[in-house]
């Protein structure tokens, strides 16, 4: 597999010189492969959503930052990065502004300066994605209830077919169905079309059945990094910086206490297998 | 730029005065600055300004925003050249005194914005100088908001540039259209974040009733002197300049 995001030594400050000044980033270094679900985790104020504005090249830091083979410190590079990676920010509704549904969606291929058919195959297949139907079309988007504006938000992006989606934790405040469906959506094009996936969010049960990979994040380091496996087996120490971990890891850590041999859990599938191992090869399912 | 007027919270003499007597100083450095046209006279006026910043302990924070300001005093010079019917020798002069003029104004409103608390402002206004509770805190309230929507601005501005919005483009035409698509969530974010704001207010009862106050802003001896201070510099500027001092032909 090949390497899309590469980041090496980052360090960026936010106010330089000033009495505000504040270091987002230190020392980051970080290497995404191409098809991968990557998720980003950290207490608040940790520098997620920064790194998420450094690698969309919104955001200039210190060091090297090569995104889809450019290199982000020249800026004729972050100038055309938008056509080929997708950012969905915190409350993305709010970028809502056409007159319509439709135009709203249309507005990022349009900027792309697309044959008017490759529009419209692209602004109709995002929305069929995200389940919103031709009678919402013509719709104000001010007009659509609150998640039917976040998933207008993320057609948008969407119908501009990114190789890389950069997600700002895209389904929060969202209704549980809300947030599968979303969640669903986001993991299907990563392993279908292979698009390769960062996710900062908050959600560590989501983190923990999606991701190939967890970068945890603290006071702008690169706290830990592994497969969910690995890092949710560390519960005292994400404990520590003030993070949870998934109900299926806390059981595993808290039998492995006890002095239980129990492997490293993420899921309840894995669970419910492990414990019924432990109960003595009993399956756990019983019909 | 977003925290050009906000609080700063320092320990200083002029943090501790009262806000109607930092209020007299900025609009007496104003007077003054209207009544002479002589760079000199108006350097001085600049640089005690900048001392009364500085005693603050809030310079360092404007200098930034202080940048910013002589740039635009710099264009002034040059408008009043180009434009100036007259000698040069007096087209600069005039320039430099305009913008002196300027910066002393602004960064005195800066000095008394950044050591002064908005809730402690409203007071006084209300209380002392007993304007309308309703328009002082409407007044009040939206320049509190400023640096939130530019804030604001930035994030909405990033959400369309990653859908390939021309803003930075060199075309004026395709970037004032690009601005619609950041212009208008901002409106209406705006709105919104106001109706919440009047639910919110309306939930804690506001204006049902007379208010009343926690906390009775102290006028020490020291802000009758300031306030005196300033009524003596003003009527002395006054005298001055019937004098025709600080005053150029």
């Amino acid at each position: 597999m090949s390497k899309v995001i590469e980041i090496e030594n980052l360090q960026l400050t936010y106010a330089p010189k000033t009495s505000l000044q504040r270091q987002a980033l230190q020392n980051i270094n970080l290497t995404v492969e191409s098809g991968e679900f990557r998720a980003i985790i950290g207490p608040q104020g940790s520098g997620k959503s920064t790194l998420l504005q450094v690698m969309a090249g919104l955001e200039l830091g210190l060091g090297k930052v090569v995104v889809d083979g450019l290199d982000l410190s020249q800026k004729k590079n972050r100038r055309i990065l938008w056509q080929r990676v997708g950012v969905i920010f915190q409350q993305p509704e709010r970028q809502l502004f056409e007159d319509s549904l439709y135009n709203d969606v249309a507005y990022g291929p349009k900027n792309m300066a697309l044959t008017s058919e490759e529009i419209e195959r692209r602004v109709k297949a995002a929305l069929k994605k995200v389940k919103l139907g031709e009678e919402y079309y013509p719709l104000s988007p001010f007009k659509l209830s609150g998640g039917q504006q976040r998933r207008a938000a993320i057609a948008g992006i969407l119908a501009m077919e990114p190789k890389i989606l950069l997600l700002d934790e895209p389904t929060a405040g969202l209704d549980p169905r809300g947030r599968q469906e979303i969640m669903n959506l986001f993991t299907e094009l990563c392993r279908k079309q292979g698009i390769t996936t960062i996710l900062v969010s908050h959600d560590m049960e989501e983190v923990a059945h999606r991701a190939d990979k967890v970068t945890v994040l603290h006071k702008g380091k690169v706290f830990m990094e592994g497969c969910p496996q690995e890092i949710f087996a560390r519960g005292n120490q994400l404990a520590e910086i003030g993070l949870a971990v998934p109900f299926a890891s806390e059981l595993a850590n808290a039998l492995r206490e006890r002095g239980k041999s129990i492997a490293n859990l993420t899921t309840l599938v894995d669970a419910e297998r492990e414990v019924g191992r432990l109960l003595g090869g009993r399956s756990g399912r019983q019909q | 730029m977003a925290r050009v007027i906000e609080y700063i919270y320092r320990d200083s003499i002029i943090h501790q005065l009262n806000p109607l007597s930092k209020l007299a100083w900025a609009l007496g450095v104003m007077v003054l600055a209207l009544t002479f046209n002589d760079p000199y006279y108006l350097l001085a006026l600049l640089i005690s300004v900048g001392l009364v910043g500085l005693t603050g302990r809030v310079m360092k924070d404007l200098s930034g925003v202080m940048k910013g300001l002589s740039i635009f005093a710099l264009i002034l010079v040059l408008l009043q050249v180009v434009f100036y019917h007259g000698a040069y020798r007096e087209a600069v002069t005039l320039g430099i005194a305009m913008g002196l003029r300027m910066m002393t104004v602004v960064l005195s409103f800066l000095v008394f914005l950044s050591t002064t608390q908005y809730k402690d402002i409203i007071l006084v206004l209300t209380e002392k100088m007993k304007l309308p509770y309703d328009y002082v805190f409407m007044f009040m309230t939206s320049l509190r908001f400023v640096p939130t929507f530019l804030n604001e601005a930035i994030q909405v501005g990033y959400a369309q540039q990653v859908r390939g919005c021309p803003i930075d483009s060199g075309n004026p035409w395709r970037k004032m259209k690009a601005y619609i698509a950041v212009a208008l969530p901002l409106v209406l974010i705006s709105l919104k974040k106001a109706e919440r704001l009047a639910i919110a207010m309306e939930t804690r009862g506001y204006g049902s009733n007379n208010r009343t106050y926690y906390k009775e802003p102290i006028i020490s001896t020291l802000d009758y002197f300031v306030i005196f201070l300033v009524v003596v510099l003003i009527i002395g500027a006054i005298i001055l300049r019937c004098k025709g001092l600080g005053v150029l032909h």
